[in-house]
């Protein structure tokens, strides 16, 4: 045991140390009542509470719909657009007595910890366990890693995610279906990662019984299995199984051939957040990474399926928010890790990461992750 | 080709096809649950909007696909008729969805922020109770606001069957509670009344009730009637 955390001490000390650096970004945020702008009530949540702007966004979303359930209301923005997990463990938790605030950041930040550390164990058999230690710091430190402290799902999602494609790499395929049912009950990025988990159950067919075999194939569907539940819900409680989409068309996200084109073409449409631009950069950034990543070494199959986390999303015809969907482009991290090879360059990447993530923090209050 | 071989490749291909089967049941059987697994939990672990919430919020999608509503009640004596609009505020560039009532003689035209009388001009009226003639006569952008609104707020709705073909919603609100009698098949609002107001009857405005010159406004007047083809 005392082995086990000697070896992973530096993870779990940049996924601590990362964590405070982010918890006090919103204390100070909130003690200083920046930023000095009557934007507030856009959020639709309490400012009262010290932690307050880590449950802001779509945070008030998830607790609504583990509070009353999905209602798709035509015209406006609501609820469908959610996957359940998220609001369903809120819902479990919030039954201890808790506030939904806690609950989230509770949540969160288990499953943080829990995801940075599958992560560095599933990098282990991808690349070098060096590359894999880096990959795992990085991912912690990285700017927009605040999101997972945020009463947002995408750390479940982390958690999930790593757990599934660990299992599959270890050919643990019960496990490993369990697992990416469960991400992809998360959010939708879960579903790309099922491109890895069939290859690697092709690579296995060869080898294996008939029974493995089958379980194999069934993990590598599972996430699609269990994507396919959540329209059927909408369905069965709503009497709509399109209500994810209606409700997608109303956050202004419509998915069509020509959206990348309009995600484009947004970026210079007058009166457009200029944040938009830092979308743009991550979603450029997180390609670059990727590209490295497969240029030394890291197989196609994977950066393939972090490169759809990244541009799926922009056929809906906007970059908003591409900057946190990137997060879970988990071969990226490998990239940025393989480049900052020398000890130097990697101490500067963690300090300018760091230095990063807090002022990203900042920016809560200001503009949706 | 021998007989042996042929012996030996039609003994082989039964033992694939089982080994197919066996491979595509586990997998199958393995998918199913799961998505069995998937729906349970969500059905189990996340409370159900109540039917009158997902009959109102069915008659919201409908009225989000109307331009026109006519309306009667038995305390009027005529028909109103109500048309979505577009209307510019003021010197303000940009234009706001709005709604253009024909009711007792007067024009009215309702959106988010006021109510005005449209005469030569837009004059702001108050809005309490013009925007309350604007929901009962079935404006469907009015109507809309205020449904959505209140299932924003998951304000409680009771609902009762009215026969085979009706259902009755009334939303619990503290004054003036907003009730809809609501065709069960299409979701169509029949009739709609507020507090102990009297019923009034919508349906679908006609192409006749359209042509009516009150309904064409000039584009000095700021408002724009949307197309009604």
């Amino acid at each position: 045991m005392r082995g086990w955390f000697h070896e992973r001490r530096s993870i779990l000390a940049a996924a601590i140390v990362s964590r405070a650096l982010v918890f006090g970004s919103a204390v100070v945020s909130h003690g200083l009542g920046w930023p000095h702008a009557p934007t507030v009530p856009l959020h639709i949540a309490s400012t009262k509470r010290t932690l307050t702007y880590l449950g802001y966004w779509d945070g008030p979303w998830y607790r609504n719909i583990a509070e009353h359930g999905y209602l798709l209301v035509a015209g406006r923005q609501s609820n469908p657009a959610f996957f359940p997990l998220f609001p369903m463990l809120l819902r479990a938790v919030h039954g201890l007595g808790l506030s939904y605030l806690t609950d989230g950041l509770l949540l969160a930040n288990a499953a943080f910890l829990l995801g940075i550390l599958v992560f560095y164990e599933l990098g282990r058999r991808i690349v070098s366990t060096e590359i894999a230690r880096t990959a795992a710091i990085i991912a912690a430190l990285f700017p927009m890693s605040y999101v997972f402290s945020m009463t947002y799902p995408e750390s479940i999602l982390l958690a999930a995610l790593s757990l599934a494609l660990l299992f599959a790499v270890d050919r643990r395929w019960s496990a490993c279906a369990l697992a990416g049912a469960v991400a992809a009950l998360t959010r939708p990025e879960a579903l790309f990662f099922a491109l890895p988990l069939v290859v690697i159950a092709v690579e296995h067919e060869r080898a294996a019984g008939r029974l493995e075999r089958g379980r194999a194939i069934g993990a590598a569907l599972a996430p699609l299995a269990s994507l396919a539940a959540f329209p059927l819900y909408l369905g069965w409680t709503l009497h709509d199984v399109f209500a994810w989409n209606r409700a997608q068309q109303a956050w202004g996200r419509s998915f069509q051939l020509g959206g990348l084109a309009r995600a484009f073409e947004q970026l210079n449409q007058p009166g457009q957040s200029p944040w938009l631009w830092r979308d743009a950069g991550f979603a450029v950034l997180f390609l670059a990474l990727l590209a490295a990543a497969y240029l030394r070494g890291v197989p196609l199959v994977w950066v393939l399926a972090g490169a759809a986390v990244v541009v799926a999303p922009l056929a809906s015809g906007t970059f908003i928010s591409d900057a946190r969907f990137g997060l879970l482009a988990l071969p990226a991290y490998w990239g940025l890790a393989l480049i900052a090879r020398r000890a130097a360059l990697r101490r500067g990447l963690f300090v300018v990461s760091a230095a990063l993530l807090v002022g990203a923090t900042m920016t809560l209050p200001v503009v949706n992750p | 080709m021998d007989s042996s071989s042929t012996l030996i490749s039609s003994n082989r291909w039964p033992r694939r096809a089982r080994v197919a089967i066996a491979t595509g049941a586990t997998a199958a059987g393995l998918t199913a649950a799961l998505a069995g697994a998937s729906f349970g939990l969500q059905a189990v672990g996340l409370p159900r909007p109540t039917r009158g919430q997902v009959i109102a919020a069915g008659s919201l999608r409908w009225l989000t696909g109307q331009r026109a509503i006519e309306s009667t009640s038995a305390g009027s004596p005529g028909a109103a008729l109500c048309v979505n609009a577009n209307v510019r505020l003021g010197r303000e560039p940009h234009i706001v969805h709005g709604s253009l009532l024909l009711a007792n003689g007067e024009r009215l035209v309702d959106t988010r922020y006021a109510t005005f009388l449209l005469r030569r001009r837009l004059s702001e009226i108050d809005g309490q109770s013009a925007a309350l003639a604007a929901v009962l006569a079935g404006c469907p952008r009015a109507l809309e606001r205020r449904l959505g609104r209140l299932l924003d707020q998951r304000v409680a709705v009771r609902s009762a069957p009215l026969g085979r073909d009706l259902v009755r919603i009334t939303f619990s609100e503290p004054i003036r509670s907003l009730s809809l009698l609501v065709w069960r098949q299409t979701s169509m609002p029949f009739a709609i009344r507020l507090g102990r107001s009297q019923w009034h009857y919508l349906a679908p405005a006609t192409r006749q009730a359209l042509d009516t010159p009150g309904a064409h406004v000039r584009a000095s007047s700021n408002v724009i009637v949307e197309d009604r083809t």
